[in-house]
């Protein structure tokens, strides 16, 4: 399970990423098309920080019409573009250029304005303003000044993840013969780094403890996961600032600590198989990558070495099905037993759509614990019936519907279990069968709609939908940009009574906490949205 | 001080310890050897050879007293002989360990006789087994007593390829791929190792641990040199070289090898120039409703290029853009509506735009295979042996050129259709056969194939008939002594059968006497070599191995007979 954790932690990751290239909507298209005219979109592209125009930087337009293709030309020497007869319509433009981010024309986070062209519509003298990469590199040595090869150099973005900022995971790198890592192509922000590796030349595993001689017994040793710019402890993390441009360098020297023993021994009934017994530990609260497996002493004992201080999850799943989960602060060799098994309850349910429909192959329902962030994934069957193989240990676990395009996950009712939105508790001692009913609907509303400022339709202002009961579903919020012509499109809405904001410069705003868009909200649009209603609306820039 | 390496005075000094000392030394390198026989790593008389060189014994009374001895001793840079400070030393089975100092010295007392193995490593650094290509730790042994001396261990320093890949105009290109080729031969068979490393923003890369050896480089660009931008547009009309062999080579024949010597670090750069691009584009002609439909261009040296593609399954249209102009293959891989694989295949020459080509999907064939067992000896005879559930025989096919993927499976006996080879490419394979159950290949057929003899061309949506293979147990024997100069040597004999030029040779390690002993082998004309190593001898194929006919020797096997055989030592290490 952890090893699966690990893997759909980078899947949601790499879905986020590829949703952060479909998803800002597009912009509502004129009813009439007036195919007699055609327009044209130009401008410069510059330096976002100087200002200075950028020349040889590639522009890329992609018409939002389908089947259109793609155009790109190259900046002239004053960092111009133009592309010419255009049809009426919305288009992303896009530019790039050795040095720069590759962006989307006033791109914010995943959403970015899109260039209308029609009558009377401005599409021309446009400022694109290319921001440029910043990068992070380093050396990772001993404490002997030798480079230490293949160390995992973990970087962490201080972004939004859920309701506040916190540190994510932005990428990993491996150090290489010369011990130097690099991060390439990085936004300006706020970063941490992580770094953990193992002394190449560390004896642990190599033999039990017994048989290792005095000799031998220095290079047992291990280095403590260590944060940028040389501490122990997260807490201890310096913050990385990187504004566009920045080249930072961050060395650190490793140094090594006794490595440490762990011994557990479990209920002499049970049998684990090796791969289905393993130690983990988090870094910023994220699973690390790195598992530790342990083998098997005797019968019943198992054990690994070579182990660094801190904080683990030891977690045994037997060959009866039985789970076993420990949390353990490793500071001395140590044993624990694992006798009891931990009480998990089994999870199943039904996805209901609002009309009854086959669901697909491919529908799956996701549980992640919002503590450990372990994730476990079931398929739906045809009709919609899902139980979790694995038994699940109590917790709180958000529940998420995938792979059923066109159906969004509103709610759920369940058996006994205590509900918070789309989030359910799992207390195997009291319900030791957990039935959920995951409802769908395809009536979603939306709304498209005009950003003013002064009654003049104005640009790149972030448009976000607050939930009535933002505190309960957080995942009912709905954001983007207003485009060239103020227009903006919010979809996917399930029916309920939302605020509708526009907010210039609102793009650092911890858009997910009721209490930083309070200032906001008395001046916002009520909406209540109905099933497939469609809305048109005018909200005022704030 | 005793040296330990590779030179051939090491060599000579083992030998005389295995005169002096022949039984837990020989068993241990014969443990060894079979141990990298079974994994397929060599299957040379060089691995004694090599074994043999890094065993470094000192002057042992015999090691049987409980008293236990020092080991001491330093490591040292093979190059240079500059001492190795920080080099992890391990003894085993005790398990001691301990860094080198300053100097490259260790020290370790307390260590129990007789044999200690000592192991060493660093890294940036490769022991001498591993040099070779063996890529797995051999490491030295030691005859622990009381005249032990100071031992000296040497490491070889890896090699570093590095550079940069730009364009004319000086400009980094990032995320090209920098392919490290090496060709070498493994079990009698060419072979090709890649590693591969991308270029990174400024345009840099960096391979390390390379071990010694001839390369080839070459840098395959993203297609998308300029971003993503580009590479999805329709108006960019230039781009880089599919595939640039170094220094400006379009194949492997044409590349300039790289010669890596120990600690050498070299700089490759390369500097491509935009060209035109084409457009590809045909259609699959096909009734099927395709599936997981796969287009590939494939370099003249095999290569899988990387081009972006298109595919309409409404009315199968494939194109392929940006495809700079020279020489390829295209290969469609596609599954039908029941999940049965399609395979086309078709060689292009591109210097334009070209449209409107047909490229016929066709089943991949799959071969029956029925596997007789005609045997004759008492326990069959009797009725004591039923070969009925065993897994009679083992039939690889190895493909003739890099265009297409060696395959094979294992057969029981019987005529059960479900006994088969499937999705075989066309193409041409070299079919080697193992009884599985003792005996020899008496015969293998497939229609008029003699698959002893020729190899199997497998025509593009041809229907081929069962391969036929009929085992036979009235097996010889050849047994000899190896005919060699100078001290006690382990040799390779390879007996390759003339009825059979297909299959490769039958093989066996000597003793060290150059004793051996070969079974199972089918009746027939022979000739019979003996090689010090087989490290670089392609011998599965006939031509290469005919080279060295004037030393072989030649037998004919009666059946169920024994001959004698005492080819002469051909040795091809300096």
């Amino acid at each position: 399970m952890i090893n699966l954790r690990s893997y759909i932690f980078a899947c949601a990751l790499a879905a986020a990423g590829f949703l952060a290239q479909r998803n800002p909507s597009p912009s509502p298209q004129p009813a009439a098309v007036q195919v007699s005219h055609v327009f044209e979109i130009n401008g410069t592209v510059i330096d976002a920080a100087s200002s200075a125009p950028l020349a040889h930087a590639r522009v890329a337009l992609e018409p939002l019409a389908a089947g259109a293709a793609q155009r790109t030309t190259l900046t002239a020497d004053d960092g111009r573009f133009a592309f010419n007869g255009l049809a009426q319509g919305a288009y992303r433009l896009s530019a790039e250029r050795t040095g720069y981010l590759r962006q989307s024309f006033e791109q914010h986070d995943r959403y970015s304005t899109l260039v209308v062209v029609g009558p009377d519509l401005e599409s021309g003298n446009l400022l694109f303003r290319l921001r440029r990469s910043a990068a992070i590199s380093g050396r990772i040595t001993d404490e002997q000044n030798e480079p230490v090869r293949r160390a995992n150099v973990d970087l962490f973005q201080v972004a939004i993840f859920g309701e506040r900022l916190t540190p994510y995971p932005h990428g990993s790198a491996i150090t290489n013969d010369v011990g130097s890592y690099h991060f390439a192509h990085l936004p300006p922000g706020k970063y941490f780094l992580a770094v953990h590796a193992k002394p190449w030349y560390s004896t642990s595993g190599a033999a039990s403890a017994a048989s290792v001689k005095p000799d031998g017994a220095l290079l047992d040793v291990t280095y403590p996961i260590a944060f940028y710019s040389g501490a122990t402890d997260p807490a201890g993390a310096a913050v990385i600032n990187l504004a566009a441009g920045d080249v930072f360098t961050a060395d650190m020297t490793l140094h090594p600590v006794p490595a440490l023993r762990l011994r557990v021994s479990l209920g002499p009934a049970e049998t684990i198989q090796r791969a289905a017994i393993a130690l983990q530990q988090s870094i910023f609260g994220f699973p690390s990558q790195e598992e530790f497996w342990l083998r098997r002493v005797e019968a019943g004992i198992y054990e690994e070495a070579g182990l660094r201080p801190g904080h683990y999850i030891v977690q045994a799943r037997s060959t009866t099905g039985k789970l076993y989960l420990r949390e353990v602060d490793l500071a001395t060799n140590s044993e624990i037993s694992l006798t009891e098994a931990t009480p998990t309850a089994v999870v199943s349910g039904l996805l209901r759509p609002e009309t009854p429909a086959v669901v697909p192959t491919g529908a799956f329902v996701q549980l992640r614990n919002r503590k450990s962030q372990d994730v476990w994934i079931e398929q739906a069957s045809a009709k919609g019936e899902f139980e979790f193989k694995e038994s699940i240990p109590a917790g709180s676990y958000s529940v998420e519907v995938h792979g059923w395009p066109g159906f969004l996950f509103t709610g759920m009712v369940a058996n006994e279990a205590k509900l918070d939105g789309q989030t359910f508790e799992v207390n195997p001692v009291v319900t030791p069968a957990v039935k959920l009913t995951l409802l769908l609907t395809q009536g979603t509303g939306e709304i498209m709609g005009v950003a003013l400022r002064e009654n003049k339709p104005v640009s790149g202002v972030m448009i976000e939908l607050v939930p009535q009961d933002a505190a309960h579903h957080p995942d009912l919020y709905r954001r983007n940009q207003s485009n060239t012509d103020g227009t903006f499109t919010l979809d996917a809405i399930p029916p309920g009574r939302y605020t509708l904001l526009a907010i210039q410069n609102g793009w650092d705003l911890e858009w997910a906490n009721p209490e930083a868009l309070k200032p906001y909200m008395a001046r916002g649009e009520i909406v209540q949205v109905q099933q497939k209603g469609k809305y048109n609306l005018k909200v005022q820039a704030q | 001080m005793t040296s330990l390496g590779c030179g051939s005075a090491a060599l000579w000094l083992l030998d005389v310890v295995f005169w002096l000392q022949p039984l837990p030394a020989f068993y241990m390198v014969s443990l060894m050897y079979r141990k990298l026989r079974f994994l397929r790593l060599v299957g040379s008389g060089a691995a004694i050879g090599l074994l043999c060189s890094i065993c470094v014994v000192g002057q042992s009374p015999g090691g049987q007293g409980i008293d236990k001895y020092k080991v001491e001793g330093t490591v040292v840079n093979s190059v240079t002989g500059e001492p190795i400070p920080r080099v992890l030393v391990q003894l085993f089975p005790n398990h001691q360990a301990a860094l080198t100092g300053p100097d490259g010295s260790f020290h370790f007392e307390a260590v129990p006789p007789p044999h200690t193995i000592i192991r060493v490593r660093k890294p940036g650094f490769y022991n001498d087994a591993t040099r070779r290509g063996w890529h797995r730790d051999i490491f030295p042994e030691l005859t622990v007593g009381p005249h032990l001396g100071p031992v000296t261990l040497k490491l070889i320093p890896e090699a570093v390829i590095f550079g940069r890949v730009e364009d004319v105009d000086g400009e980094p290109i990032e995320g090209a791929a920098v392919r490290v080729i090496q060709l070498f031969v493994t079990d009698g068979r060419q072979q090709r190792n890649e590693s591969v490393n991308f270029s990174a923003e400024d345009g840099s890369f960096r391979m390390a641990e390379m071990l010694p050896g001839r390369y080839y480089i070459a840098v395959q660009p993203n297609q998308s040199f300029l971003g993503t931008l580009a590479g999805k547009a329709e108006d960019v009309k230039e781009g880089y070289p599919a595939l640039v062999y170094y220094p400006n080579g379009t194949d492997i024949t044409s590349a300039m090898p790289v010669d890596l010597a120990p600690g050498q670090r070299m700089q490759i750069n390369f500097s491509l120039k935009p060209e035109p691009q084409y457009t590809i584009s045909g259609v699959v002609p096909t009734s099927s409703r395709l599936e997981q439909l796969t287009v590939e261009m494939v370099g003249r040296s095999g290569e899988r290029l990387n081009f972006w593609y298109g595919f309409s399954a409404r009315d199968k249209t494939f194109t392929i853009s940006k495809v700079p102009a020279g020489k390829y293959v295209i290969q469609i891989y596609a599954k039908d509506e029941n999940g049965d694989p399609l395979f086309a295949e078709m060689p292009l020459t591109v210097t334009a735009n070209k449209s409107g080509l047909r490229v016929p999907l066709q089943p991949e064939s799959s071969i029956p295979v029925n596997v007789s067992i005609d045997f004759a000896g008492p326990g069959v005879a009797h009725g004591r042996v039923d070969y009925s559930g065993s897994q009679t025989a083992t039939v690889y096919l190895h493909a003739d050129g890099p265009l297409h993927r060696d395959t094979g499976a294992v057969f029981k006996r019987g005529q059960d259709p479900s006994l088969r080879i499937d999705n075989v490419a066309p193409g041409k394979y070299f079919v080697e056969i193992h009884a599985n159950i003792g005996g020899y290949v008496q015969s293998a057929r497939c229609g008029n194939m003699d698959l002893l003899r020729e190899p199997l061309v497998v025509s593009t949506g041809g229907k081929l008939p069962p391969m036929e293979i009929v085992l036979r147990d009235d097996v010889g024997m050849a047994a000899g002594r190896v005919q060699f100069d100078g001290p006690p040597r382990q040799s390779t004999v390879l007996m390759a059968a003339q009825f059979a030029p297909a299959q490769p040779p039958k093989q066996e390690v000597t003793g060290v006497n150059g004793d051996f002993q070969l079974e199972d082998l089918a009746p027939g004309e022979y000739k019979v070599y003996a090689f010090d190593s087989l490290e670089q001898i392609e011998y599965t194929n006939p031509e290469a191995l005919s080279r060295y006919d004037s030393k072989a020797a030649r037998v004919t096997v009666p059946p169920n007979g024994k001959v004698k055989v005492s080819p002469e030592l051909i040795v091809t290490e300096k």
